[in-house]
């Protein structure tokens, strides 16, 4: 048997897929275990071993792909945990990280409504420090051509000034080195004749794009987390091998594919928050199968709250690549990440009385209290706990144990009295608080966008998300909650369901109409260099897809489009035609009639190359529908705080493991998941699909259909 | 399903379409940034885009030049008013308008109207501006320093409908080139603006189409209500009085005056530039509805930024603009340096000006700021390209910019400016691409922050050289204010920023190229700020810009915060110790060192020995009545110092009779200050402790500026 694994890692929860030949999908979870996040990976496998009936280590010797997405980089950044890195580019321009081109550092990635106020925006300290950064003497203009050498002295100079401050990492960027890459390559062979083993990142390489302050910020982050994701990514496959994996590691990028183990390391700027695109590439898959097009992905888990979009069946990018207030050259799928979640701690501020959750958060370790990992401040988890929701029969399957008692008396000592209310008050004055918070960052993300939720399903995953999410549904309007069947390690369903992707690209500017044999020989060569890429990873014959791509531009424009050349083998006049067609149609149709510069000519810029190794997906098996009756799922009544009613009330308790297809129940209830509670509201209904995911219709939902069925009606006579 | 507009709309859909409303003017810039090829536009965001109601009032304003958002929406009135009838205002059409003595600031920033039709009906207006590359005026690239008169400065139309029922006029595109120097990119900024109001409308079409006229309508209705209300609101929350701020302009052969009298009476405010020089013999004079712009342009972002940017922003507003002043100039005055002339010092005044009321007021205090980026020391270039092509290009650098003080913090580094909340400088390998010019360093310039108890922002400089063959010059189009007068100003006894600096050097060393102004070796060298510069091989170019204003006395800054700034590079040591009283030695400050310089300060300042004591800020109880930073009115009507208790001045007389008043060169202020002898910083100190209750620049023998207020909210007085 051969084994394809997902293993993706939150900031609580270490979450694993394995597939087999057959596509039978089995799933593992276990707590994350910073600051050596491997033993959570083995601890994941080792439940799916079981599962699966087989030991972890012959689990390991069977698998043929390792899939992998992880917090590490974004993590680093946001703790402030990275490398001291130094940077060396052209003299005169050691300011371009501190001037941020102006105002552009202050208030890029800020919202509409915060640019307004420019008053309150402040830029963030540079990325890397003037004192690391080192000009060196050498100039090469937009054609590429040498009006100053570079001095390889002088570079060394500079070199061993940065190395005596105690850099770990150097990134080099240098004025047009995408046009002349000879200077960034001299100041390579300089680092490897005095210090091979350094972690160095030249900008040509990485981001080979127009804009020294972009390519120069991409260089500066790549270079301080460099040695801060190698050493991580470098002692997971150890931890791997010396369990027999003998297979290819692919690490997830933020643009939505994945890449082998190391290229990432080299270019750990790309794995920045890819864990939460993972986890939108697996939304965007199951609204494929269930036919949803328009899905706002929320994603609570123990320490973020993460949001992405899928409009119309697609995910939109980031228009600029940003971590924190730092900017990079590398596309990424539009996710926002936010820091509050069901590991946010929960305080009370001595001076006013006022209650405030986050943005400090318990993690997986210490942890809440309910967990007994040795947290001793209050969560949102605890308050969860205190009202009801969780059971210690379901939690992690009955294998991990939950102390309610101890998370009520830690919350009455903290927090209750401090309110002057009894626990439950206090617990359920909380819940709002925590449910109106998440809803202010839902709104922000969807309806300040522009985005009307009422058109929208929410697709709702993570350990603690599904005892708010009946809550900040019906405030957002969405008339339906999609809570997938993968929900509990929604971000390695991800990743399995994601393809290997790689992109080569060769810039050589031609005025159409282009020599048709040339551009063929462009692409030849391209795709020599992608198919023995992909058999190194495994994939060959039918697993490999390839598609031909330009850009084109109208000369003297800047902005570039890129169509797809639809042709695997010879080019001719007529495939470039169609090109060229297709370009001008995609133009007209983004800018009307009159926007194009035809005058101008059209410039074909760079030739690109996708190359996607397929990794199968699983088989979701088709189920039958039945009976809409759900009570032979129902485990017991529980005692649980119903807010639209504002008491503890006894409801129906199912288990969602005995829960068939077709089975519907009306709230108040609660389903008991391996991972989690689902809350279902008053007025909420919930039912099972063919899939296993769960499906709730708002109460709002109903409402409006009722209305607009009622309306119809009203019509029809 | 259609809301039905007689129904109330529902708070949630309402702030939908206000969302959606922004949205369609930042997906409008987007698509400009897009098909436009020039930098100016595309990088620096030279350009604006709002929405106008169907009478011509402002609908939603967006970001971008906010100067132009109130006079986009006169030039669409003015159409409205005159072209109804003949030629007509048809669906598709769209409508070119850029003369300044009708709605405009100047010639080349053109105007795009189109009006919005839905099934029919015309529901409104999209209008955008970009500066477009040529305008055939004396001068290329449209400011003309040499134009005598308006008749110069190119051609000027009050609305020429140049797309006819979705055709665009050969006949009125090609006239219009045929009057331009570089056709190819001047098209190219039409088509842009073209391209932008199609994408604007399809957005548009779509919000009627998925919530009905009468709903959007009805939105913008009551948004515009909401905003005048909330304007209105927040002057009754301010002091009533009068507040008075007055700047200079500087060019050859003349020095202008600007006065500004704002007076606040409840809930309406009045400027008035009674006062204020007649019109310049040169181009820097601001037509009616420029001059009402440019006092908008921070109105939005300083008293409004929490507010939606409409029409009843305006409606509060007051404006007396004497007729032949060059704040209200009568034809033929030259205008087209306009907007980096007295717009800008207008813009200037009104920052200013809000800052002194903000100053007393205790809820709105934090709002005050000193003037960011005082002086566009812009630069246009122009020559023959490596395509044998004349061409024209701006160079962005003025929109790095450099943020003023604020009452709280320091103005942000090479931080941007108020009137373009979201400008940027273009990347230099951006500049490169289509120009025969090499930048040789853009560099933080030290000790251009205006000193203060709060820092301006420091600004840059930067230097380039030309590529060209030597056979065609590089020309340079230069129109510099700020090389004497200080425009950059304090506030609450902060200095100003420094002084541009226009330098050309010729025969330069530029083996290795010079990286900084330090080590550039020239034959000789010139300072001209106005005109036309050429530029050969060997020659060199340097432009300095103003750090921006500083907040309060500049020896009541935190001792580590110099030091750091110190460490930082952003303060030399010889002015921390001058004109902070700031000694710092190996990077850390000498506090008793600093102590004994600050006492002589202070000594200096009232020309005798300060007592030890007064040194340090006493506990002065607050009496509710602020003025400024170290000022307040007592219950009596005096007016107190709030460093140190002392009564300044009895009631009934202006505190400035009775304060100790120092008069020293600018360059006090720093080394890259101005020195000429006509301009005088003065500084009004306490008689007491001499601190600096106010600072001002004069020019000759202007006398100081007087404020007065009259009444605080909630208070009697």
């Amino acid at each position: 048997m051969h084994y394809v694994v997902g293993i993706d890692i939150g900031g609580t929860g270490t979450d694993c897929v394995v597939v087999d030949e057959s596509g039978g999908v089995t799933l593992g979870k276990a707590f994350s275990t910073p600051p050596d996040f491997s033993v959570g990976i083995l601890d994941a496998l080792a439940v799916a071993a079981a599962e699966l009936g087989v030991t972890r280590a012959e689990l390991l010797q069977q698998t043929t792909l390792f899939l992998h997405s992880t917090t590490v980089a974004e993590n680093a950044v946001v703790d402030g945990k990275l490398a001291k890195a130094g940077v060396i580019t052209t003299a005169g321009f050691e300011d371009t990280l501190f001037a941020m081109r102006g105002g552009y550092g202050r208030w890029s990635g800020m919202t509409e409504e915060e640019k307004r106020n420019p008053i309150d925006t402040e830029k963030p300290p540079p990325i890397v420090p003037g004192e690391l950064i080192e000009g060196v003497d050498g100039r090469v203009d937009a054609r590429g051509e040498v009006h100053a050498a570079i001095d390889e002295a002088q570079v060394e100079a500079a070199l061993r000034r940065l190395l005596d401050a105690g850099v770990e990492a150097v990134g080099v960027s240098l004025l047009w080195s995408f046009v002349n890459p000879e200077a960034e390559l001299a100041v390579r062979r300089v680092v490897e004749r005095v210090r091979p083993d350094l972690f160095l990142t030249l900008s040509h390489e990485i981001a080979p794009i127009i804009g020294e302050y972009e390519r120069t910020s991409t260089v500066a982050i790549n270079a301080r987390l460099g040695p801060v994701v190698r050493a991580y990514l470098d002692n997971l496959a150890t931890s791997l091998r010396d369990e027999g994996f003998a297979g290819v590691l692919l690490v997830m990028q933020a643009y939505g594919g994945l890449l082998p183990f190391d290229q990432a390391a080299r270019a750990p700027v790309g794995m920045i928050e890819s864990g939460p695109v993972s986890g939108l590439v697996g939304s965007k898959h199951i609204g494929e199968l269930i036919g949803i097009r328009n899905i706002i992905a929320a994603d609570m888990g123990g320490t973020t709250f993460k949001v992405g979009v899928v409009r119309d069946g697609l995910v939109e990018y980031q228009r600029e690549s940003m971590v924190l207030r730092y900017h990079y050259a590398l596309p990424k799928m539009d996710v926002v990440s936010l820091g509050l979640a069901g590991g946010s701690i929960i305080a009370v501020d001595p001076r006013t009385g006022v209650p405030h959750i986050g943005p400090r958060s318990a993690g997986s370790y210490p942890g809440p209290v309910v967990y007994k990992h040795g947290g001793e401040e209050p969560t949102v988890v605890d308050v969860d706990a205190i009202l009801g929701y969780l059971n210690p029969d379901f939690f992690f399957g009955g294998r991990e144990t939950l102390d309610i008692e101890l998370a009520r008396s830690v919350f009455e000592q903290k927090i209750a009295r401090a309110l002057g209310l009894d626990v439950l008050e206090a617990a359920a004055a909380v819940y709002r608080l925590a449910n109106n918070l998440f809803f202010d960052l839902l709104h922000r993300t969807t309806v300040q966008r522009g985005l009307d939720p009422r058109q929208f399903a929410l697709f709702s995953f993570g350990g603690t998300a599904g005892m708010h999410v009946a809550a900040y549904a019906e405030q957002l309007g969405v008339p339906q909650i999609v809570i997938p069947n993968s929900a509990s390690v929604h971000g390695a369903f991800g990743l399995i369901t994601s393809n290997i992707a790689h992109e080569d690209q060769v810039t050589q500017p031609m005025q159409a109409p282009a020599d048709p044999t040339a551009v063929g020989e462009l692409y030849a060569r391209l795709e020599e260099r992608m198919r023995a890429q992909l058999a190194s990873e495994g994939f060959a014959g039918e697993q490999v897809r390839l598609q031909r791509l330009v850009d084109m531009r109208y000369r003297r424009q800047v902005h570039i489009l890129t169509v797809p050349v639809d042709s695997d083998g010879a080019v001719d006049d007529a495939t470039l035609e169609r090109a060229v067609n297709r370009f001008e149609s995609l133009y007209q149709e983004k800018y009307g009639r009159d926007s194009a510069y035809r005058e101008a000519g059209i410039e074909l810029v760079s030739f690109r190359l996708r190359g996607e190794g397929i990794v199968r997906t699983p088989d979701f098996r088709h189920e039958q529908t039945g009976e809409a009756d759900a009570s032979h799922a129902i485990a017991k009544r529980v005692e649980v705080w119903v807010a639209a009613a504002g008491e503890l009330q006894e409801v129906d308790g199912y288990d969602y493991s005995k829960l068939e297809p077709g089975n519907a129940l009306e709230g108040p209830a609660v389903i008991w998941t391996p991972i989690t509670t689902v809350v279902v509201a008053p007025g909420q209904r919930a039912s099972l699909d063919a899939y296993r995911n769960l499906v709730i219709e708002t109460a709002t939902g109903r409402a409006a259909a009722a209305a607009g069925a009622a309306v119809a009606g009203s019509h029809a006579a | 399903m259609t809301p039905s507009p007689a129904t109330a709309i529902d708070p949630v859909t309402f702030e939908i379409i206000r969302h959606k409303l922004l949205r369609v003017t930042e997906e409008t810039i987007i698509a400009l940034e897009n098909v436009s090829g020039s930098p100016i536009t595309n990088e620096g965001h030279d350009m604006m885009v709002s929405l106008y109601q169907p009478d011509g009032e402002l609908m939603i304003g967006g970001v971008g030049f906010l100067h132009h958002l109130t006079s986009a929406a006169q030039a669409v009135k003015h159409i409205i008013a005159n072209f109804s009838e003949n030629p007509g205002i048809g669906e598709d059409d769209v409508y070119f308008f850029n003369d300044s003595y009708t709605a405009a600031l100047h010639p080349p920033d053109v105007y795009m109207i189109s009006p919005i039709y839905h099934r029919g009906e015309l529901t409104g207006f999209v209008a955008n501006f970009v500066h477009v590359t040529d305008i055939g005026a004396v001068d290329p690239g449209g400011f003309s320093p040499n134009a005598q008169d308006n008749y110069q400065e190119g051609f000027q139309t009050k609305g020429l409908k140049i797309v006819d029922g979705g055709v665009l006029r050969k006949d009125v595109i090609e006239t219009f080139l045929n009057m331009v120097r570089d056709p190819g990119m001047t098209q190219l900024d039409l088509k842009s603006q073209l391209a932008a109001n199609h994408v604007a409308k399809q957005r548009m079409r779509q919000l009627y189409d998925d919530y009905g006229v009468a709903v959007v309508q009805a939105v913008s209705d009551t948004l515009i209500q909401q905003s005048e209300q909330l304007m209105r609101e927040r002057l009754r929350e301010l002091p009533d009085g009068q507040w008075r701020v007055r700047e200079y302009v500087d060019v050859p052969g003349e020095t202008c005056r600007v006065e500004l009298t704002a007076t606040k009476d409840g809930d309406t405010l009045t400027y008035d530039f009674t006062g204020s020089s007649p019109a310049a013999k040169l181009g820097i004079n601001c037509c009616y509805w420029a001059t009402w712009g440019a006092m908008f342009a921070p109105i939005f972002p300083l008293l409004a930024w929490d507010v939606t940017w409409n029409e009843g922003v305006t409606r509060p507003l007051r404006l007396i603009a004497p007729e032949g002043s060059l704040v209200n100039c009568r034809r033929p005055a030259p205008i087209s340096i306009a907007t980096v002339g007295t717009v800008q010092i207008v813009n200037n005044l009104s920052t200013l000006v809000l800052s002194k009321i903000f100053g007393a007021s205790e809820r709105y205090r934090d709002r005050a700021t000193a003037v960011w980026h005082g002086s566009h020391a812009h630069v246009e270039t122009h020559g023959v390209g490596p395509d044998g092509e004349f061409f024209i290009a701006p160079l962005t650098d003025t929109f790095g910019g450099a943020a003023g003080a604020r009452a709280f913090a320091d103005g942000v580094d090479i931080g941007g400016e108020i009137p373009n909340v979201v400008s940027r400088w273009a990347n230099a390998e951006s500049q490169e691409l289509n120009t025969p010019v090499i930048y040789l360093f853009r560099r933080a310039v030290p000790d251009s922050g205006g000193p203060g108890k709060y820092r301006g922002g420091v600004c840059h400089e930067y230097a380039f050289t030309t590529v060209g063959d030597g056979e065609h010059p590089l020309g340079v189009v230069l129109f510099g204010k700020g090389t004497r007068a200080p425009m950059s100003l304090g506030v609450a006894g902060g200095y100003p920023g420094s002084n541009v600096r226009y330098t050309t050097f010729r025969g330069v060393e530029l083996d290795p190229l010079p990286a900084s102004l330090e080590t550039i070796a020239a034959q000789s060298q010139e300072d001209i700020s106005w005109g036309h510069v050429e530029l050969r091989p060997g020659d060199v170019q340097y432009v300095r810009f103003m750090g921006g204003g500083g907040y309060g006395d500049p020896i009541d800054r935190e001792p580590e915060a110099v030091a750091s700034d110190v460490r930082r590079g952003l303060v030399t040591a010889a002015a921390a110790e001058r004109v902070y009283g700031v000694v710092v030695a190996d990077g850390v400050p000498d506090l008793d060192a600093t102590a004994a310089r600050r006492l002589a300060i202070r000594a200096g300042r009232a020309g005798r020995e300060v007592d030890a004591a007064l040194a340090t800020r006493a506990e002065v109880p607050p009496s509710g009545r602020p003025l400024a930073e170290y000022l307040q009115a007592t219950a009596d009507g005096a007016t107190q110092c709030t460093w140190c208790g002392h009564v300044v001045a009895p009631a009934g007389s202006d505190w400035k009779e009775h304060a100790v008043v120092v008069r020293s060169p600018v360059s006090k202020a720093g080394d890259w200050h101005s020195d000429d002898p006509e301009f005088t910083l003065a500084e009004s100190c306490c008689s007491s402790c001499a601190t600096v209750l106010d600072s001002e620049v004069l020019w000759r023998d202007d006398p100081l500026l007087r404020d007065s207020v009259e009444r605080w909210p909630d208070s009697s007085a």
